[in-house]
């Protein structure tokens, strides 16, 4: 890095922040600690647990500028979207309702996408923090994702809403206290239009009492080190990542750096949705256009002003991921996005699942950034949520009629890089739920979770493999409506440098054997208990994703069902997408494949075939030799534009049989029967 | 302006959408010297605005909070421009 | 046999204390501490407090065995059996990434994905379901279970966990299996979801497993302890310092080694609770413990310390039994000073470590530490270490500050406040997350600074916090050994309730108490402690129904009535308003689990008769030794006083700036803070 161009000495920073440098430092941890506070307030405190176990959340502390803009000085994400989303958010609310008609205690409310919000089931609050002498001087909001913010689907994520209409409440910013006084008009219209008001009542309270706790923090700091120390200090946290992003920038070659990325369809019809991007750097600048995506989808898995902060994911990510984040970082950035377009559909547009889109927005900007910036470059993830909502009425005894309702979240994958696999069992960069604890969910819903875990060979190949494909079973005990929160069942994500393409989602219901028991193994079950539900399978209803076509015999002909019925009694498994690899998989070290293979990761099949390992399959141990003759091999039959193989299990058990010989002979036991 | 002009749109018919950049005559790039110039909307770190660039090294001469001609961002409230009453804090 | 030991193994040294109960003498040492076989350096230091260590009436002791294996990852080869499907439990952290520096990182994975200490293979799938309620999904399948069991068998193992889900309110399909795994491996540690019977399966897989892992080899560790304690004549009872701040019999400990893995912090803990209690008249107090890599805190309330669930070896590696809650961050002597590329000050959690160790030792190290900016802030002198035993360099200190200084364009004294003041900022920030940030109020606390470099950081600190004392004991080095000796035995057995506090009711929750008082009783017993020594006090967690965070709170007893209720009910409301600013009193309590607590005798606190009665009416002159510069607070001072704290008498006052030298360690007095030496050599500091 070019160390002088941005490299700020003590001296820079008294001159440019009026505080001296070791009081900036403590002050910019101030601000964090100020949010951690907030978080751990708002995590405990809350009540639907798309925030206490999801940590849908946000909490943040901004900086009033002179002009009565704001900028995001520090933020404790849960889900990392906030981190972008509020810098927007705050400027555009507080423009609107107007700053000045904000006194001490005053809270207001908003939820719409575009006043830079997410979706309706996303609440965010503002405060303000005078200072003295009465002026505006900080701003702390938080956000969280509410149990259900009303309109015709529980839960709120209307896939097939064809307008905002069918959504839920869409709150303008609003004044939700006044002098600390609940304003009782506002109470009312969130508790009388929730399917939950218990949930409702308990989640606003958390949110403000996190506001309240986040005011406490900065005024002991503004108390302890005065106004404009304070100020100036939060001035150079802001700063400070500028500097580092635009340094980052700098080392980034100037040009022009494109591609385009298809979401499978928007739930209502089965075309796939084109976004696309260029990035042009210059200097420490950079512009970012969506001209060329395709126009505003009807079904609901488009946004409204939030990509013009989202999109800064994937610099953040390629370009300067460790430092804390904060509305410095995104100073470089100008966003282009055409009104009417899927990055900017207008009102009445329906957009309560938007998040699959933001996983694709976070897929192609750090692929795009990756392309500019060769050295720090990420391959593809797996680009979907990897979740699934269920709700419905519970039947057991004793709880009969009770409405219930919660997240099933089996994560997707990270791509790999230059140095490291990807990881599994992770959402996209721009969100980062977490996943509820099973024993606590079967006491809350009527569900048996079976499995969560990882299908084998489902990760991009590379010398540096993707992050795994991973799988939920559920049973359902009562008749239960299912939204699955998934995309990336009909494109496979990329690989870089020579590494492979990544599996794509899919779905199938399935069946227990007469003893009640629910086959897998290494994630794969016999066919003869799958009924394909969506994805790609061939006409023996394997999923092949290679030879195999999307949509065929499947009972979709969507991802994105809204409100699947699965009754009681019947079980469903979602498989995530994986994330593609990083380099040529002939170099990824034999012994390392090895150790796939023994951890039931990859198979001896794919160690073979994409890895050119040889392995002895009753054994598993490594023929060096014959390792070295086939990479040979392989590498000299390899044509123009080779790419690795998808990489995904291509042998599935047809029959219990054949599934309970492949489990045997896994654990070294002779098999009866060949496979 | 109608109420409904920048509450509730039609769906565009277009087959894939672009951002227009509007040619600025007269003015040169402080920075490098370049009169290729062009203001448009942008989504800017503090929200919408419109930007007047220079195309060559992208050096912004201004950013501007847009004008309601601008119709930018696409959306506006209807009550934007009207007083806060008392009860907000008016 | 009125002599008690306590003996602590740390990372680099072994520090020792020995109580003469009849006569109030306490002595103390320090070794190295012998990583190979801790016991050799337990067993050295012991013989350097006892001739006869059969004189030895009570042998106190922790160790690090089990962390160290645990972090090195070279505990016992385990295998865990599980439910099938639930084979990927270790390594799904359930699915988030931590917010901090790895957020964003597209290169990070988890602790365990990425150093396992039970690899996936090892991981085997037991087929068996029970729901929530008790029914059998699927009967176990015994076939299945004893051919995993051979596979593990085949692969090695020397230890087994078992964790199936809901096994903790229904154990039957493990009790089954833990009895097919003692046909198939009967020389195999085994370990299942008893040692933990709670929801949260997560939470009970990593106890399990943790247990299991380090299990054997803190076992070993413990019958060689025992070996070479017989054959040096001991004869009296070990017991064995646990999480919880309670003790345990060293036979006892073999149930469950965990509950032992990190017990060195806890035990400075209970120190402080009997200076507390004993010295400070129950005051409140923040505790800090800085060594050399990093700072331990503590709070203790009301004269006990606070205790917690949510302790981590390592993210998404939790061990979630009830421990005292001691915080660790990467901040102490060692800290490296640097710089990142666009000239953000960084004060650790990069360790200089011993070797070369900071620069000012002299063995080669030329990036600057936090010792070195002590050094070069006059706070330790070159000849006054560790008794002079060891000089320091400060050219090099200097000269090592100057290469993150230049380029700032400071100099580098100022830069070694600057970064004393950031690790002050640091250390309080994650004390105030203990304290204020749950709702107390700082001016009700006093802090407590030991370890070798807490008292060098007492005074800045209790300052960033708002606390107007600070309290350094007699001897700071090695209060977790003392703590140790004070300690007293400790178990906890809890029951998963899962239901409304409402429906529950006076009956049931006495129920469930004195079943678990009843184990708790059994323990005790089992262990040597006499029936009437035995006290019980009892716990729940709960939380608002639809919540998912839970608290654990007091319960008044064991023989509640009804009218208890309304007073349970009102404290919790009480609790969520301090803590989480509000209270929703409509909504009906949930309590997901209840505990019963048995201690045995609470030993009176020895505390140190120091030679220090006055009489001699010198004045506080008479100490010191030595004047010079000392550069804090932003500010120079020259001809500051360094005093010798063994000259010091009771009565004396030391005003700020001043240096008190303890040999193992220095006391800062800041400018502007005064010093006072009480009953039993403990300095009080007004700051």
């Amino acid at each position: 890095m070019d160390k002088n161009q941005f490299f700020m000495t003590a001296e820079d920073v008294q001159a440019d922040y009026g505080v001296d440098l070791i009081t900036a430092e403590t002050l910019r941890n101030g601000f964090i600690e100020a949010t951690r506070h907030m978080h751990g307030t708002l995590l405990r405190s809350s009540f639907s647990n798309i925030i206490r176990d999801g940590m849908d959340f946000g909490v943040c502390v901004h900086l009033v500028n002179d002009d009565g803009t704001t900028d995001m000085v520090a933020i404790t994400e849960g889900c990392t979207q906030f981190a972008f989303t509020h810098q927007h958010m705050t400027n555009m609310v507080l423009d609107e309702y107007g700053l000045e008609n904000l006194g001490q205690g005053d809270t207001v409310i908003c939820n719409d996408e575009w006043r830079g919000g997410i979706h309706f089931g996303d609440l965010n609050l503002f405060r303000v923090i005078h200072d003295a002498d009465g002026k505006p001087a900080f701003v702390v909001s938080d956000a969280a994702h509410v149990f259900d913010i009303g309109g015709p689907v529980a839960g709120g994520f209307n896939t097939a809403a064809e307008s905002m209409y069918e959504e839920g409440l869409r709150i303008s910013p609003t004044l939700i206290t006044s002098r600390d006084k609940p304003v009782r008009s506002m109470f009312n219209l969130l508790l009388e239009n929730t399917r939950s008001p218990l949930h409702m009542l308990g989640d606003v309270r958390a949110l403000l009492g996190t506001l309240r706790a986040g005011e406490d923090r900065v005024r002991a700091l503004i108390d302890r080190y005065g106004i404009e120390t304070v100020k100036g200090s939060a001035r150079y946290a802001l700063g400070l990542s500028e500097r580092r992003m635009r340094q980052a920038l700098l080392n980034t070659p100037d040009g022009d750096y494109s591609d385009e990325i298809f979401l499978d369809d928007d739930g209502l019809s089965t075309d796939p949705l084109k976004i696309k991007v260029e990035v042009r750097i210059r200097g420490a600048e950079a512009e970012i256009d969506f001209s060329g995506t395709d126009p505003q989808s009807l079904g609901s898995v488009k946004t409204g002003w939030q990509e013009a902060a989202r999109a800064v994911v994937g610099p953040k990510v390629v370009l300067d991921p460790r430092h804390p984040m904060n509305g410095g970082a995104m100073r470089p950035f100008q966003v282009l996005m055409p009104p009417g377009s899927m990055v900017l559909s207008l009102p009445p547009a329906s957009q309560s699942n938007h998040v699959e889109q933001g996983a694709k927005i976070a897929r192609l900007m750090t692929r795009v950034m990756s392309q500019a910036f060769p050295e720090h470059a990420v391959a593809d993830d797996s680009g979907t949520s990897g979740c699934v909502i269920m709700g419905g009425v519970d039947s057991r005894p004793g709880l009969e009629g009770t409405p219930y309702g919660g997240v099933l979240l089996m994560g997707g994958a990270w791509g790999a890089t230059e140095t490291s696999d990807g990881i599994s069992f992770c959402q996209s960069s721009l969100f980062n739920c977490r996943s509820m604890i099973i024993e606590y969910s079967e006491k809350a819903m009527p569900v048996v979770i079976w499995e969560h875990g990882v299908l084998v060979d489902a990760a991009g190949a590379g010398e540096y493999r993707g992050g795994f494909a991973a799988s939920y079973t559920y049973e359902a005990l009562a008749d239960a409506f299912i939204t699955p929160i998934m995309d990336s069942s009909k494109f496979p994500a990329g690989g870089l440098a020579g590494g492979g393409p990544a599996s794509m989602s899919f779905a199938a219901l399935v069946r227990k054997d007469d003893r009640g028991q629910v086959h897998s193994f290494k994630g794969l079950l016999p066919l003869e208990r799958m009924t394909p539900l969506f994805g790609a399978y061939d006409d023996e209803g394997v999923p092949d994703q290679v030879d195999g076509t999307w949509g065929n015999g499947t009972l979709l002909q969507t991802s994105k069902p809204t409100a699947y019925v699965l009754k009681a009694g019947e079980l469903m498994r979602v498989f995530s997408a994986s994330g593609g690899g990083y380099g040529d998989p002939l170099k990824r070290p034999a012994e390392t494949v090895l150790y796939d293979v023994r951890n039931d990761f990859t198979t001896v099949a794919q160690a073979a075939e994409i890895y050119g390992v040889k392995i002895d399959p009753d054994r598993l141990t490594l023929d060096e030799a014959a390792t070295a003759s086939l990479r040979e091999r392989l590498a000299a039959e390899r044509g123009e534009g080779y790419e690795p193989a998808l990489a995904h299990p291509r042998e599935w058990p047809r029959t219990q049989a054949e599934f309970e010989a492949m489990r045997k002979r896994a654990l070294g036991a002779p098999t009866a029967v060949e496979v | 302006m109608g109420i409904n002009d920048r509450m509730i749109f039609l769906t565009p018919g277009k087959d894939e959408m672009y951002v227009t950049k509007t040619p600025v005559e007269g003015r040169t790039c402080p920075e490098c010297g370049s009169d290729d110039i062009a203001r448009y909307p942008i989504g800017w770190v503090r929200g919408p605005r419109m930007v007047v660039k220079c195309q060559r090294c992208y050096h912004s001469l201004e950013v501007q909070r847009p004008a309601v001609e601008d119709n930018w961002p696409p959306f506006r409230a209807a009550t934007y421009d009207w007083d806060a009453s008392p009860a907000e804090g008016g | 046999m009125t002599v008690r030991v306590g003996i602590d193994v740390g990372g680099t040294f072994t520090d020792a204390v020995r109580i003469d109960d009849e006569t109030g003498e306490i002595t103390r040492a320090k070794v190295l501490t012998t990583a190979h076989d801790q016991s050799e350096g337990t067993m050295a230091a012991l013989q350097r407090l006892v001739d006869d260590p059969a004189d030895v009436g009570a042998f106190h002791h922790g160790y690090t065995v089990g962390l160290n294996a645990a972090l090195t990852r070279t505990g016992a080869r385990t295998g865990m059996l599980v439910t099938a499907g639930h084979r990927d439990t270790m390594d799904h952290g359930r699915v988030w990434r931590p917010f901090d520096e790895n957020l964003y990182d597209p290169s990070w994975r988890r602790p365990h994905q990425e150093r396992p200490m039970v690899e996936r293979r090892l991981r085997r799938e037991v087929p068996e379901r029970m729901r929530e309620n008790g029914e059998v999904l699927l009967e176990l399948d015994e076939e299945a279970t004893r051919e995993e069991l051979e596979f593990l068998k085949r692969e090695g193992v020397e230890a087994v966990g078992v964790c199936l889900i809901n096994a903790y309110e229904h154990p039957a399909h493990e009790k089954r299996v833990r009895e097919i795994v003692a046909e198939v491996l009967p020389d195999a540690y085994v370990q299942t979801s008893d040692i933990w019977p709670l929801a949260r399966e997560f939470e009970r897989t990593f106890v399990v497993a943790l247990d299991a892992y380090t299990g054997p080899p803190v076992v070993r560790y413990l019958e060689r302890l025992e070996k070479r304690l017989e054959e040096a004549g001991f004869d009296s009872r070990v017991e064995i310092m646990q999480m919880d701040g309670g003790l345990r019999t060293s036979p006892s400990v073999r149930q469950a080694p965990v509950y032992t893995l990190q017990s060195g912090p806890v035990a400075g803990l209970l120190g402080a609770e009997g200076y507390s209690r004993e010295l400070l008249d129950g005051r409140n107090l923040v505790c800090l413990d800085i060594g050399g890599t990093s700072s331990d805190l503590g709070v203790i309330i009301d004269g006990a310390a606070e205790v917690t669930n949510e302790w981590e070896l390592e993210h998404a590696i939790p061990l979630a039994i009830t421990t005292l809650d001691v915080r660790s961050i990467g901040a102490g002597g060692g800290s490296i000073i640097g710089l990142d590329e666009v000239g953000s000050l960084k004060v650790g959690p990069e360790s200089a470590g011993s070797e070369p160790g900071p620069a000012c030792y002299g063995r080669g190290g030329t990036r600057p530490a936090m010792t070195d900016a002590y050094v070069a802030m006059g706070l330790l002198q070159p000849d006054l270490f560790l008794g002079g035993e060891m000089k320091l360099d400060r050219e090099a200190a200097l000269a090592a500050l100057g290469t993150v200084a230049e380029p700032l364009k400071m100099d580098p004294i100022e830069l070694a406040q600057g970064a004393y003041s950031i690790a002050n900022v640091t250390i309080a920030a994650a004390l105030a997350r203990m304290t204020t940030h749950r709702g107390y109020d700082p001016r009700e606390f006093s802090l407590l600074g030991y370890g070798a470099a807490g008292p060098v950081h007492a005074v800045a600190v209790a300052r960033e916090l708002g606390i107007d004392e600070v309290v350094i004991p007699y001897f700071p080095g090695g209060f977790s050994a003392y703590g140790m000796v004070a300690s007293r035995s400790r178990v906890e057995y809890s029951e998963a309730t899962m239901s409304s506090l409402e429906g529950l009711g006076a009956e049931a929750l006495n129920e469930a108490l004195r079943r678990q008082a009843a184990r708790c009783r059994e323990d005790l017993l089992a262990q040597g402690v006499p029936e009437g020594e035995i006290a019980i006090e009892c716990a729940y967690y709960g939380m608002y129904t639809g919540q998912g965070e839970d608290n654990r709170l007091p319960l008044p007893g064991l023989d509640l009535t009804d009218e208890d209720i309304p007073r349970i009910v009102e404290d919790f409301h009480a609790f969520y308003d301090r803590r989480f600013g509000y209270r929703a009193p409509e909504i009906p309590i949930f309590v997901s689990s209840v505990s019963a607590v048995g201690y045995g005798r609470q030993r009176p606190m020895t505390l140190p008769s120091t030679a220090a009665e006055n009489g001699d009416g010198s004045g506080v002159e008479r100490a010191v030794i030595m004047r010079e510069t000392l550069h804090v607070d932003g500010g120079s001072h020259p001809d500051s006083a360094f005093y010798d704290r063994n000259l010091l008498r009771d009565g004396d006052e030391v005003q700020g700036p001043a240096i008190i030298d303890d040999h193992l360690g220095t006391i800062v007095v800041n400018p502007g803070a005064t010093a006072r030496v009480v009953s039993h050599g403990t300095l009080r500091i007004e700051v």
